[in-house]
């Protein structure tokens, strides 16, 4: 008979130092601009050290990981939608925290209207989703984002592969609906102010 | 047709998709391009911010609590709310509640002469000794209902306390305990001034039956129903101002109006009733004759039920119905043989039959 051998959970440190870095952009690319990143990431990692002594390392501690931050984050966003509704004045994803575009490491450019531009066309992808059932959005932003497999998504999320197909589509057609009517609103302006400089 | 879930695999990302394209995908695939751009927006934390992140978790690391604290705590909460059921229902709090009834009594303000006289039936000016008004109880016989208003007409104004005189002002019962005495030098409550919305519908009342200025008490009761359209009194105000609409002689506004109130709730709800049947006696006597029998069956003075009697007469009269209204003018005679129309009543049975 074999012997089962059941490794010790790791340390909090070694969790922190070797993830920390990696949840945080996980923690960006689902909250979108605007969103407290810093505010997640300690969420996280208090979750994660008041759990970690159960963790068994049946998943990843990668997925158990990307688990935590999933619902972190949808916490989080709910409780700005409540906050929001409750105060009137809650911030759009373009409304949060500012913080300032970091200058690219590598590659991106350095051209600072380029910067805002692609600033600006970060916001509106962020913003087709805004709306979007937590679910889908999530889903949406792991696949497409994150470039993480269907199986992942499901194991993160805990529902069934079909579920996250099922979300991942709908999501996609809600994007490009909001889309289209964006660029119709713009064409519709644009008439407008031609037919307006038109006049005498 | 529906595509198996393990499709997802074959989907393309959009992020995958060959640049430069006009589709709809194509173009949203650009967007997800661009968000995916370093330096879009700041993507990550660097360094200082996570090495911030990890003092502020030291800092906050905190012993668990013990695993027993929550099941303790849920066994006392329903310790409690037990207790407290029981404890309601086998009077274990029956002394607190009888301190608190006690407490919850208010203090009885002194009586004076006045008021001992008009409960004692006595005209007598002198007053009674203290010991006999607190010691002997008013026989029945001689203790009336006193007239509250006559009484408060006689106390000094509101605005002016008068301090009471020892000689003229005595307190009912025992000796004067010393909260007696303190409730004694209190002014005593001011009356409330009322409010802007009763004072307007008064206004509008006092020009309708007061002064039947109909024209000016309709404006103010049109203010009034603008300006408090959901008040608890408004429906008053609606009934005023069909009234004064009838005074005007505008019967079809008024009409109108009858139409469109709830006559259910109305403590006038009969007499209005028959004025929506008069006023539609004119053009509809179908729903008329409705209205006059419903009258007819709730109402309560001969006053509506003659003028009830007579319109559906009327009614039924122009409506071919002769018999119906011969049967009604019949006991419009046999009611009220000295009617205002009981005379025109028995012409019209003396000349169809």
């Amino acid at each position: 008979m074999v012997p089962v051998v059941i490794a010790a959970p790791p340390s909090f440190d070694a969790v922190y130092r070797a993830h920390a870095k990696t949840v945080s952009r996980w923690a960006s690319r689902l909250l979108g601009p605007g969103g407290d990143c810093e505010d997640v990431v300690q969420e996280v990692f208090i979750v994660v050290r008041h759990k970690l002594p159960r963790f068994d390392g049946q998943v990843e501690i990668t997925t158990w990981l990307y688990e935590i931050t999933v619902r972190v984050v949808q916490g989080w966003r709910r409780r700005r939608r409540w906050w929001s509704w409750a105060t009137g004045r809650g911030p759009s994803p373009g409304r949060g925290r500012f913080q300032a575009p970091p200058s690219p490491p590598g590659g991106g450019t350095h051209d600072p209207v380029a910067r805002l531009e692609g600033r600006e066309r970060a916001l509106l992808f962020y913003q087709f989703l805004e709306g979007l059932g937590e679910a889908y959005r999530t889903t949406f932003i792991l696949f497409e984002l994150e470039g993480l497999s269907g199986e992942r998504i499901a194991e993160i999320t805990g529902t069934r592969l079909g579920t996250v197909w099922v979300r991942l589509t709908r999501a996609r057609r809600i994007f490009i609906e909001r889309m289209r009517r964006l660029e119709e609103q713009e064409e519709q302006e644009q008439q407008q102010q031609q037919r307006q400089k038109g006049r005498p | 047709m529906k595509r198996a879930p393990s499709d997802v695999e074959s989907i393309l990302r959009w992020r995958d998709r060959p640049e430069g394209g006009r589709s709809d995908d194509d173009r949203a695939a650009a967007l997800v391009r661009d968000a995916l751009v370093p330096g879009a927006f700041p993507v990550g934390l660097d360094d200082r911010q996570l090495t911030a992140i990890a003092e502020g978790l030291k800092a906050e690391r905190r012993a668990s609590p013990p695993f027993w604290i929550r099941p303790a705590l849920v066994a006392a909460l329903l310790t409690v709310s037990v207790a407290s059921v029981l404890g309601y229902e086998t009077g274990w709090f029956a002394p607190v509640r009888e301190r608190l009834r006690f407490r919850s009594i208010p203090l009885a303000a002194p009586e004076t002469i006045e008021h001992q006289k008009k409960r004692g039936g006595h005209s007598q000016a002198a007053p009674a000794p203290a010991g006999q008004a607190s010691d002997a109880p008013a026989a029945p016989g001689n203790n009336p209902v006193p007239d509250v208003q006559a009484a408060e007409s006689q106390r000094p104004p509101a605005s002016k306390p008068v301090i009471p005189h020892a000689s003229l002002v005595k307190t009912v019962g025992a000796a004067p305990s010393r909260k007696l005495a303190l409730a004694d030098d209190r002014p005593p409550p001011q009356p409330a001034e009322p409010s802007e919305e009763i004072q307007t519908l008064q206004r509008a009342m006092e020009l309708l039956r007061g002064k039947h200025d109909a024209p000016a008490a309709l404006a103010a009761l049109d203010d009034y129903i603008a300006r408090f359209p959901s008040s608890v009194l408004a429906p008053e105000a609606r009934v005023a101002r069909i009234d004064a609409l009838l005074l005007l002689d505008r019967s079809d506004e008024a009409l109108r109006a009858l139409e469109a109130l709830p006559l259910d709730a109305h403590r006038r709800s009969t007499e209005l009733q028959l004025i929506r049947g008069e006023l539609r006696a004119r053009t509809d006597c179908g729903r008329a004759d409705a209205d006059f029998t419903a009258v007819l069956a709730a109402v309560r003075t001969a006053a509506l039920e003659e003028r009830a009697l007579y319109g559906r007469a009327a009614c039924r009269s122009s409506q071919g119905d002769a018999g119906g209204a011969a049967a009604d003018l019949r006991s419009y005679v046999d009611r009220f043989p000295n009617g205002a129309h009981a005379e025109w009543a028995r012409r019209w049975l003396q000349n169809t039959h």
